[in-house]
């Protein structure tokens, strides 16, 4: 936070829904620079593996849960996924997808074989994934997601 | 269905938060944001800025702010609103609520003071 002191931005926060237009860019620029590029993230495969899905219905929204659950925020990777980040080591503890089946996987149906017996287990024979199957689900797109997050802070020009 | 909290947005229509979408997703999900009810609930009623939502037409996405002291972090806050009606009345409900920071949602915002 260089722009601001934390109590200024405090202070801001508090009058979070009467802010000026200055103000509200002044309190994004302090809330904005902690975010971390790809560079600064890391994460320890093995652990990403034993994500736990998790999906939510309601929300259409398929969480990937580490153990235990620590604190994190979400920054977004693109394509309706965001990665939960521990705040202060920025190490990756997980992820979620929203828009998951709307979305997601019709985007990439590369995962909806996988995915079918995971969120419905009494169609696919009535067989529950195995430990193995979920971990490999898990790491599968916990590596798409982190390679969507490289890919979109690559510059236009080495994208073309 | 038991009702968590329910306030008023900042366009004076009433949304509530079942306790199953409190304790089932959000606390389910990020268990650090037992202590930030009240922050869920301010960011919908005195909001920085609120999107549409880019999958549903009837959902809204509030952006408050959450300050945390120890250690000193400033987060924005996202919770996720879903319109329709309950009784004849505009009415909307919490989808989802998460901590973030950066505003990502593409297009203009729908409101902001």
């Amino acid at each position: 936070m260089d722009a601001m002191t934390f109590t200024e931005a405090t202070s801001l926060a508090a009058r979070q829904g009467r802010l000026t237009a200055e103000e509200r860019a002044r309190l994004d620029a302090a809330i904005s620079t902690g975010a971390p590029s790809y560079a600064a993230l890391h994460w320890d495969e093995t652990r990403l593996a034993a994500c736990a899905p998790f999906y939510y219905a309601d929300a259409d929204t398929l969480h990937l849960l580490e153990q235990p659950l620590q604190p994190h925020f979400a920054l977004d990777a693109g394509e309706y996924a965001l990665l939960r980040v521990h705040p202060d080591t920025f190490e990756v503890l997980g992820a979620f997808i929203e828009d998951f089946e709307a979305r997601f996987l019709p985007q990439h149906p590369e995962f909806r074989e996988a995915w079918e017996p995971i969120v419905n287990p009494h169609l696919a024979n009535e067989r529950q994934p195995n430990a193995d199957e979920l971990a490999r689900f898990s790491l599968a797109l916990m590596r798409h997601i982190l390679a969507t997050l490289r890919e979109s802070e690559k510059p236009a020009k080495a994208k073309a | 269905m038991t009702v968590q909290f329910e306030c008023l947005d900042y366009e004076g229509i009433p949304v509530s938060c079942d306790a199953d979408v409190w304790r089932g997703h959000v606390l389910r999900t990020r268990p650090h944001m037992a202590g930030h009810q009240q922050d869920v609930q301010r960011a919908i009623a005195e909001p920085v800025w609120v999107y549409p939502d880019r999958a549903h037409r009837n959902r809204r996405a509030f952006y408050g702010v959450l300050v945390e002291q120890s250690p000193p972090r400033l987060s924005y806050l996202k919770v996720v609103v879903r319109y329709g009606e309950r009784n004849g009345q505009a009415h909307g409900w919490v989808v989802t609520a998460y901590t973030r920071r950066s505003v990502q949602e593409g297009g203009e915002p729908l409101w902001t003071r």
